[in-house]
């Protein structure tokens, strides 16, 4: 022991680890036995009371660690006591007291320190420290201290009492570090909470106030997380601890107002609502007209819109307080007189109601509505007289539509105070009803009035629509009748005005109604709705007399109102019901005519409402999806199967592509919303159909029309039947990783589908059959079973046919494209087997014609699909699959891609240029893919390759990297500016349509020239030449890619520094002139956008 | 705050109608967009006032029907009316459009900036101002005159939520 302590004591200040050594063997051999604490005391004996400073404070900080790593079990409470009054003793020796503290602190923690020693250790801390003359880490420790003798032992703190509250408040006085303030707050709350803190309120409040407005600005690499808004927090809360503090905070509160910094009067104004609730209003009542002088300067005179609200926030707060004030004597009540001169200042500003300052003079007048009801009552009374015959007087449009404005700021806040209409108003007391019920009838004489009349001015009929829907929704305002003329006038809105804006307003308040009263405006909207939609297409085109609005029009309008379940449920069989008699109308009626097909754009539109309800429905969660799958769903597979069987096969609308994309988009919204035991017997139906081909289990079916059998995976079946194959794609792709497939042999059916999908020439049955196997082998290869069939039968089934030269060119293609699907499966769950169908797919790059199939193949290898394998479809996605896959392929695409270049000697050909061209095209595929980070940590040794693709013909491959290069700008500044020198002329280019006439020439100064692809000069040379090939052709550069281009250029000046930027200014801001004349206005915009950027770049540090 | 020349003006609605309508061939590649006064009210609608966080369209200073485009001829007319009459901030508004037109449109176009025939008492100096080459010129050698121009077109947009749809999410 004694050897441990000396080598301790003798360590070097730099032989940190020795020193720890010792420590933790101490510690170690003190655990074994409680006499061991005692050895350890006398031999430290010496060292404690030796004449070095140096040495007594180390002695005492080997002691102290000791105690606060030690288990305490291992110390009795004897020990605890003699060594409590040992530390306590021994304050008086300053060199040695951060290391004392610390071992108070550690006592303090243990079970057998008692409540006396606690008043002890404090009373010695408060009498022999001087806390503010110690380090940071002392004087932590001391707040550390009482904040645990607080929390265990304030009763015995009580009796203490304000003794403590003294002592307390001497310590902290002068204390100036963030992290000691952090804990001195909690503190100074707990100690008004809990103590009587009578006699030195004065003194605590100066030194709590002392801080107000914080002002800290955290270091740069601020290592301890606290910011400015922690310390306003804080101090905020100790301020609005008591009303004590009410008197002497109020006064230096109104004047931090009038402080010319922002930040200070929000941090005022904030700290003034806060306090306002604790202060009570007989505090706050003989400031009430300054507060009101203070915050009426930030209200009208507001320089942003957050500083304006937290005024009126605050403005709110003390009219709430102030109404609870009783009145004293004979003076009016408190919120009378705050209220006075507010409301005198308001109608002043409001005499002008169209001027700038009316529109803060209605969101005051709010404010202190909402505060309240006596407030609200008194504003009410105070201002709506004048406020109407104003509104009576004027013959003004424009003053009659802001009076309007002020009158919904009070509907506003009524609904804020006395409840919204609907359901839950029960819970409200009846008698707590809104004052602006005197003035009900004069309100909607006004509103109504405002929407009905034919001024050409909008705003103010707008305003009246707002003023009728926010009646509605106050709580027991408007008679049901009346309720019932205002919706008439949203609909015959909605369906007669001529002016879009109205129109949208009116269908906003509808929409928002239909939820709180769907019978109201289900009864009355609905049927006016669809009363409007053509039954037949030969209805859409005559009738040019009455304007009528068009289907699209209607449905929208459908599409927002019907979302509540009970609307939805009467939508549905209106929807089939048009649906219905547009098949047969276009079939002649006995669904086999051929006069004509019906054009599918407004059946497509009428399915497209049901799709878009539902779609918003899952996403609200609603609950009555699910019973949709048994009838809406099955509808709607009859209507799309039974034509394709009848026996001339005639045009039918619900054959189109259109048609089967949207019901299997409804279909799948409605599977992949239900849970597995549904799915299962629906899958199940639906294999008894697609699979066996039996229809005479579906409803309406009619044995007489089907004279043909159903075989839609079939590769010789009728072109409408294979067609419908989507529809069975969308239900297996739907389906969760549980729903088993009604096969017993799941290997079989998957062999049979490839087998059709590659020799099928109907390229829309390929996909779904595609599609299918691609889930199925994602989903269903549960412990890797599948994996056998896949490299013996299936992958090699492909292959051959992909590699067969004798094979037609599309029997190639339809092979490798399902073979992209099934390596997308196998990628996603991290399968080997896809790596290895993906590194195949690099091979067929240099195979004339298949290599573009097989490049565009990485977009479906590691795009996102809408649909298929997502998420939402319950897809095996396994962690990290992107990135794997990125450093699969990457080091093979750029390797690649140099081989091709390096191996044609003489030159780029144009054979070999194709090979590179597919290399960066599977490239930008896969760098589209992958997460951000990746991409930046990648992305140096890319770089080279990304500008040469901007120099091929292909415009969407520009387009790609382009994008690729403005969404790293922001995150690898140097790197992209280093490469400047190169980029900005290619992107110049690129904003051209011909691109070829671009003037730019590298910038004249000479230090900013960067020429950092040194490394690989083969790239560079291939670069010039390619150039130099495409600059003489006609390079079209689409809209899109000017586009990209453009904003591109603009990401750059937003992001990079100035100086990087500076040689280019002149060059930019000289090439993009005639871009402001290119044909596409949308180029023209960004043009003029990128232009600004670049205008404004200025070496000057401006905020 | 007190020495503002119209400390209180009247506010005015930014129209909806004022809105671009998208056409199905603004997509195609080969249609031709002509340059129209839409497209150069959307240009200047949004500069800032001198005086107040408003926009020019917001204090009706600027308004669609007082804008002639004549894409073929080259010309632009933009007539712009100052809050009151005797503003001293008229020459320095019509600067801001001015510039904002100089950086935006092609230079073909011969631009002509003027006051509405009888919206400002001196009307007839403020036009020959703005439509003197020097001294336009002139003005923006001034630094400080330029940073007060530079500062209203800051919040100058052409009301355009990216409307084809970036390649990066394509």
């Amino acid at each position: 022991m004694d050897r441990l302590i000396s080598t301790f004591i003798l360590s070097q200040t730099d032989s940190q680890e020795q020193a720890d050594a010792a420590i933790n063997d101490i510690v170690n051999d003190v655990g074994t036995s409680p006499m061991k604490l005692l050895l350890l005391v006398q031999g430290l004996g010496e060292y404690l009371t030796s004449e070095e400073a140096f040495v007594r404070s180390k002695a005492t900080a080997l002691l102290s660690t000791t105690l606060a790593t030690l288990d305490q079990s291992k110390v009795n409470a004897n020990a605890v006591g003699v060594l409590v009054d040992f530390y306590c003793d021994r304050l008086t020796d300053q060199a040695c007291v951060p290391e004392l503290l610390k071992g108070l602190l550690a006592l303090s923690k243990y079970d057998k320190f008692t409540g006396d020693d606690c008043i002890k250790a404090c009373k010695a801390v408060l009498a022999l420290v001087n806390v503010q003359t110690y380090q940071q880490t002392a004087r932590h420790t001391v707040f550390l201290f009482f904040d645990q003798a607080i929390r265990q032992y304030l009763k015995s703190m009580q009796t203490l009492g304000s003794e403590f509250v003294f002592g307390f408040i001497q310590c902290l006085d002068g204390e100036k570090d963030p992290r000691n303030l952090m804990l001195a707050f909690t503190l100074i709350k707990e100690i008004i909470q809990n103590f009587d803190i009578a006699q030195h309120v004065e003194d605590l409040f100066e030194v709590t106030f002392c801080y107000f407005p914080i002002t800290f600005r955290p270091p740069p690499d601020d290592p301890y997380g606290i910011t400015a808004d922690h310390l306003k927090v804080g101090l905020r809360e100790c301020l609005a601890a008591t009303p004590y503090f009410a008197k002497f905070a109020l006064p230096l509160l109104l004047e931090k107002l009038s402080s010319s910094s922002g930040s200070a009067k929000k941090d005022s104004m904030e700290t003034i609502a806060a306090c306002a609730p604790v202060y009570g209003s007989s505090a706050l009542e003989p400031y009430s007209e300054e507060l009101w002088n203070g915050l009426r300067n930030e209200i009208f005179h507001a320089t942003n819109d957050d500083l304006e609200q937290i005024a009126l926030n605050t403005l709110q707060v003390i009219a709430t307080e102030l109404s609870v004030g009783v009145s004293m004597g004979s003076n009016s009540d408190p919120i009378e007189k705050f209220l006075r001169p507010i409301l005198s200042d308001c109608m002043a500003q409001l005499e002008k109601p169209e001027l700038k300052l009316a529109k803060p003079s209605g969101r005051i007048l709010k404010s202190c509505a909402m505060a309240s009801d006596p407030a609200c009552t008194a504003v009410t009374s105070a201002t709506i007289p004048t406020l109407l015959s104003q509104y009576t007087s004027s013959d003004q449009s424009t003053r009659k539509k802001a009076l309007l404005d002020v009158l919904l700021d009070f509907l506003d806040a009524s609904r804020t105070l006395y409840g919204t209409a609907g359901p839950k108003e029960t819970e409200r007391d009846n008698d707590f009803i809104t004052p602006l019920l005197t003035f009900k009838d004069r309100f909607f004489e006004i509103f109504t009035n405002a929407v009905l009349s034919s001024n050409e001015y909008n705003a103010l009929r707008l305003a009246g629509i707002k003023g009728l829907h926010a009646m509605i929704l106050l709580r027991e305002f408007l008679s049901e009748t009346e309720i019932s003329y205002a919706v008439q006038y949203f609909v015959r809105i909605v369906l007669e005005d001529p002016d879009i804006e109205m129109q949208n307003e009116a269908l906003k308040s509808l929409t928002s109604l239909a939820n709180i009263m769907p019978s109201t405006v289900g009864a009355m909207a609905l049927p006016e709705l669809f009363e409007q939609l053509p039954d037949t297409p030969s209805e859409m085109e005559i009738d040019t007399v009455i304007p009528r609005r068009t289907p699209q029009y209607i449905l929208n309008a459908v599409t927002k109102i019907a979302l509540e379940p009970s609307l939805f449920a009467a939508v549905v069989p209106q929807v089939l019901e048009k649906l219905g008699k547009l098949a047969r109308s276009g079939s002649n009626g006995n669904g086999d005519g051929d006069d004509g097909v019906v054009d599918p754009a407004y059946p497509i539109a009428l399915l497209t409402s049901l799709l878009d309800l539902l779609r918003a429905k899952a996403e609200l969660k609603h609950e009555d999806l699910p019973k949709y799958l048994d009838y809406l769903v099955p509808h709607l597979l009859g209507m799309c199967i039974f034509p394709t069987v009848t026996e001339r096969d005639g045009p039918n609308v619900m054959k189109s592509h259109g048609i089967l994309e949207v019901v299997g988009g409804i279909t799948r919204v409605i599977m992949i919303h239900v849970d597995t035991a549904v799915q299962k017997t629906f899958v199940q139906a639906i294999f008894n159909i697609f699979v066996m081909g039996n229809l005479s289990v579906m409803a309406n079916y009619d044995q007489n029309r089907e004279k043909v059998p159903f075989t839609p995976l079939s590769a010789t079946a009728r072109e409408s039947q294979q067609n419908t194959a989507t529809l069975l794609a969308t239900v297996i792709t739907g389906c969760r990783q549980e729903t088993a497939l009604p096969v017993d042999d799941l290997e079989a059916l998957t062999e049979a589908l490839v087998n059709v999908a590659v020799t099928t020439p109907n390229a829309y049955q390929r996909q779904a059959l595609s599609e299918i196997v691609a889930t199925i082998v994602n989903k269903y290869n549960k412990g890797n079973c599948l994996n056998n069939f896949l490299t013996t039968k299936l992958i090699p089934r492909l292959q051959q046919t992909i590699q067969d030269e004798s094979a037609v060119y599309e029997a190639r293609e339809a092979a490798l494209t399902t073979y992209s699907w099934l390596a997308k499966a196998l990628v996603l769950s991290v399968n080997s087997i896809g790596y290895e169908m993906a590194g195949e797919m690099m091979k067929l790059f240099n195979v004339p014609r298949m290599g573009r199939v097989a490049a565009d193949g990485f977009r479906i290898v590691i795009g996102e699909q809408a649909d298929i394998l997502t998420k939402e479809t319950f897809a095996v996605r396994r962690l990290l699959y992107k990135q794997r896959f990125f450093n699969y392929c990457t080091p093979v695409l750029v390797q690649g891609f140099v081989g091709s270049s390096s191996s044609s000697s003489p030159g780029p050909s144009s054979s070999s240029n194709e090979v590179r061209h597919h290399f960066l095209v599977a490239l930008s595929h896969v760098l589209r893919n992958i997460p951000k980070p990746i991409l930046l940590t990648e992305l140096p040794p890319l770089l080279p390759l990304l500008v040469h693709s901007l120099s091929f013909p292909d415009p969407e491959l520009k387009a790609s990297t382009i994008g690729t290069f403005q969404s790293v700008t922001k995150e690898a500044k140097e790197l992209i500016a280093e490469h400047l020198g190169t980029l900005v002329p290619l992107l110049l280019q690129l904003t051209l349509p011909t691109g070829a006439a671009a003037t730019s020439t590298p910038p004249a100064s000479g230090t900013a020239t960067p020429t950092t692809v040194g490394s690989t000069p083969t790239l560079m040379t291939g670069i010039t030449a390619t150039t130099t090939t495409s600059g003489a052709g006609a390079t079209l550069n689409t809209m899109k890619v000017r586009v990209a281009a453009l904003q591109c250029l603009g990401e750059l000046a937003k992001d990079l520094p100035f100086t990087a930027l500076v040689p280019y200014k002149q060059q930019v801001l000289k090439d993009l002139e005639r871009v402001l004349d290119d044909k596409k206005r949308f180029v023209r915009r960004e043009a003029v956008e990128c232009r600004s950027l670049w205008f404004a770049l200025s070496g000057n540090v401006s905020a | 705050m007190s020495t503002l020349i119209n400390a209180n003006p009247t506010i005015y609605e930014s129209k909806a109608s004022n809105v671009r309508v998208l056409r199905s061939d603004d997509d195609d590649d080969d249609a031709f967009d002509a340059i129209d006064s839409q497209e150069v009210f959307d240009l200047i609608r949004s500069i800032s006032d001198p005086e107040h966080p408003l926009s020019l369209e917001q204090l009706n200073v600027t308004q669609l029907e007082h804008i002639q485009v004549d894409d073929d001829g080259n010309r632009v007319l933009v007539e712009f009316t100052p809050t009151i009459p005797h503003c001293s901030m008229a020459t320095l508004i019509g600067l801001c459009i001015r510039v904002r037109l100089l950086r935006c449109l092609p230079s073909r176009f011969k631009v002509d900036i003027s006051v509405r025939k009888g919206t400002h008492q001196s009307e007839h100096a403020v036009n020959k101002q703005l439509n003197d080459k020097e001294r336009v010129a002139a003005a923006l050698e001034n630094s400080h005159l330029l940073e007060v121009v530079n500062q209203c077109l800051a919040t100058a947009n052409n009301g355009l939520a990216p409307s084809l749809a970036s390649p990066a999410a394509a």
